[in-house]
């Protein structure tokens, strides 16, 4: 009697993670295992085609002496200040004044969130006619007297073709920032502001001391997401520049795809990616830090 | 009736068993496939393909099924072969591409059929040895293009510009369309970064000399010299007194410059001449000519050759025999690869039987250019593209680094060492290409 007892336990405890499995196989196959690959893989000298010659650490010594790694990471910092502040501000900003809208808050929201959905090929290839120094926007600001700005070359200046890229993507993006902070909002507590306004609080105390706190687990969502996908990015500066004017629009991701199918060097390439992910996993875990210390999320 | 269902599924099941072992289920008439990779096409291309190559094949080679598979991407085809699998014969981008297979084992020594089918003697000698890796054929050469200069007539003859014959009376020549709005040479990159190779091929080629590029490549120069570096110098020059892109060739895609040529915006373009089939189908109003670029009185007048493509046969492939057979028909099949040129602007192959007189009828500017490739070949004023000529590794440094000329965050003399620690590397490993 106690036997069968145990036995019912024990099929209790096994039938859940019975459940889990054909996931978890799914994920071992598709995630975990090409991941260790590329960590094995990283320690080769292989040309993404053949046999592989087992090199130690020799791929990461390169790296740390290569200019265009330096350069790439130099750029995704950039990127990441870049996406960081903008998007998240305007999409926080626009997402309180939006939250104020009764009637036409759909068609806001849904305007706004618009660039979103439209493929960075697609996007990629119109900003880059709109860029074009002959029949783009520049032809619309000679028309306008303003000839600094006409004779810019947004994609060609080596200077500012990262920034003119990351501002095309921040067009795509901010509108998905804002969509997630408005519903967010949504989900404060009305009664709090009601208490606020009891209590004697303004419109910009109210948002200090009930919306902010109130959404601040999104914000560190946002925060994590911005931190990795900055340093993963790969499609507008892919189809926009391919990295150039003279690579000062290289980042890791182009970099990387460069190294693996371009100059035949996948096992470089796969010692980028273990550098690549180590970067995202050191900023993860930093802003954890950063979020919880400063209180926006729970301990 | 619950013993005839089970009878049924117990025959069912056995069919169905019996079929999955190996050789069982299939028929004894079963044809040997034979599959092709073959570049991305939109439907009228895929048309054309059909008419001239698949239909043709089906026709040769009754016995066998043959697929001709486009790969959205060279990635996929990559890692296809990579992973132990991938089409019997690979259409690649051309020798450097297949010298990165040949490295990896992934494709075939082809000497043996070589020999059997006699290919060495089929083809020009440059295009042939141009397929040779380490001392081994490793594919066949599949178009046969070169570097020239065109011209947008109707802005010459408006302008009363006349086609300059030397590099001086062109040097002459572009301030005035400068003068006139016009922009003398058209040049974009900015979807292709790696465009920079059809500038510095031709200008190494035509400015500095083929012997002065051969002599590098085979250790008896440098590629540091004064020669190299004078040609390279003056097109950076050209670049920064707005004669080549306009002082804006990385805001504009090949497409653009293409447009802007045959809109007349610009006077002249160096492309290849592949770019002849474009202009045609674009843009047919175009009154346009092409020429070899205009010479300098002490080399004379040269035409950066290449091969555009090569087909190799992959290593894993099952049927070698057949896909070399398969290739052979391709090659010798004459009439069909005129008919081919001729209606449909494909690419001449690289053969020494190919006879300019099949071409009549076909359009006269395209007749003009082989017509200038085969005089360039025949007199030996062969000059050297860097996607058949040059290291593959070297080639993808320039090509990432030449606009960094352009835009003055590197110096020649950085540039060109940096470009001959990849000829050392590959004189020392024998991996050099043959140069003509």
């Amino acid at each position: 009697m106690r036997e069968g007892k145990s036995t019912g336990i024990k099929k209790r405890h096994i039938i859940p993670y019975l459940f889990i499995l054909p996931a978890f196989i799914i994920h071992m196959c598709i995630v975990t295992g090409p991941a260790l690959s590329t960590l094995v893989m990283s320690l080769f000298d292989w040309n993404g085609l053949g046999n592989a010659k087992f090199i130690g650490l020799n791929n990461f010594k390169e790296i740390f002496q290569d200019p265009l790694v330096k350069m790439s990471l130099i750029h995704n910092v950039e990127w990441l200040l870049v996406f960081i502040t903008v998007p998240l501000f305007l999409g926080f900003v626009i997402a309180i004044l939006v939250s104020q809208l009764k009637k036409s808050q759909m068609f806001f929201r849904t305007i706004y969130f618009v660039p979103y959905v439209i493929s960075a090929a697609v996007a990629g290839k119109i900003w880059t006619a709109y860029m074009n120094p002959y029949y783009g926007l520049n032809q619309v600001f000679a028309n306008l007297g303003w000839t600094k700005l006409a004779n810019t070359l947004w994609l060609g200046n080596p200077k500012i073709a990262l920034f003119a890229v990351a501002f095309v993507d921040n067009w795509h993006w901010w509108g998905f920032v804002m969509v997630l902070f408005l519903g967010a909002l949504q989900q404060v507590d009305p009664a709090l502001y009601e208490a606020a306004k009891v209590d004697g609080a303004n419109r910009f105390q109210e948002l200090l001391h009930v919306s902010i706190p109130g959404i601040r687990q999104t914000i560190a969502f946002v925060l994590i997401m911005t931190i990795i996908w900055s340093f993963l990015t790969f499609d507008y500066v892919y189809i926009m520049t391919n990295g150039g004017p003279a690579n000062s629009t290289e980042i890791m991701s182009t970099y990387i795809y460069k190294n693996a199918f371009v100059k035949y060097r996948a096992g470089y390439a796969n010692a980028l990616c273990v550098i690549q992910t180590g970067v995202c996993i050191l900023l993860y875990f930093l802003q954890r830090y950063i979020s919880k210390k400063g209180g926006m999320e729970d301990e | 009736m619950k013993k005839i269902k089970s009878a049924v599924a117990l025959g069912l099941a056995g069919t169905m068993a019996f079929s999955m072992l190996p050789g069982m289920g299939a028929s004894a008439e079963e044809k040997t496939k034979i599959v092709i990779s073959c570049y991305l096409a939109d439907d009228a291309q895929v048309a054309v393909r059909e008419k001239y190559i698949d239909e043709p094949l089906a026709e040769a080679f009754p016995d066998l099924d043959i697929e001709i598979k486009m790969y959205s991407d060279r990635q996929s085809l990559q890692v296809e072969v990579a992973g132990g699998g991938g089409p019997d014969i690979l259409d690649l981008d051309g020798p450097t591409d297949v010298a990165e297979y040949a490295k990896a084992d992934r494709v075939l020594k082809l000497d043996d059929y070589a020999e059997k089918y006699g290919w060495e003697d089929m083809f020009y000698d440059w295009a042939y040895d141009s397929c040779i890796y380490n001392g081994a054929l490793y594919s066949l050469p599949t178009s046969f293009e070169g570097m020239v200069m065109y011209y947008n007539m109707d802005v010459m003859t408006e302008n009363g510009w006349e086609v300059p014959a030397t590099k001086e009376e062109l040097v002459e020549l572009m301030p005035k369309m400068q003068e006139a709005g016009v922009i003398p040479i058209a040049f974009g990159n900015s979807n292709y970064q790696g465009a920079v190779d059809w500038l510095y091929s031709t200008f190494t080629s035509c400015y500095a000399g083929p012997d002065a590029v051969k002599a590098a490549m085979e250790g008896t120069g440098k590629y540091t010299d004064d020669a190299i570096k004078d040609s390279l110098q003056t097109m950076v020059d050209w670049w920064h007194e707005g004669w080549l892109g306009d002082h804006a060739s990385q805001s504009i895609t090949n497409e653009d410059m293409v447009a802007f040529f045959a809109e007349g915006r610009a006077a002249m373009m160096i492309n290849g001449t592949w770019a002849a089939n474009q202009l045609l189908a674009t843009y047919p109003d175009c009154n346009w000519d092409s020429e070899m670029m205009p010479k300098d009185e002490t080399i004379g007048e040269i035409l950066p050759f290449a091969t555009g493509g090569g087909y190799a046969i992959n290593a894993n492939s099952k049927n070698a025999d057949v896909a070399a057979e398969v290739l052979n028909y391709l090659f010798t099949s004459l009439d069909r690869h005129y008919d081919s040129i001729r209606d449909a602007g494909y690419q001449p192959y690289p053969l020494k039987a190919f006879d300019l007189g099949e071409l009549e009828g076909m359009d006269a500017k395209l007749l003009d250019q082989y017509e200038l490739l085969m005089s360039a070949q025949e007199n030996n004023q062969i000059g050297y593209c860097s996607w058949t000529f040059y290291p593959s590794d070297m080639r993808v440094y320039m090509n990432e680094n030449t606009d960094a000329l352009f835009l003055d965050s590197l110096t020649l003399d950085d540039y060109l060492a940096k470009a001959q620690t990849y000829i050392d590397t590959a004189i020392a490993d024998g991996t050099i290409p043959v140069l003509p």
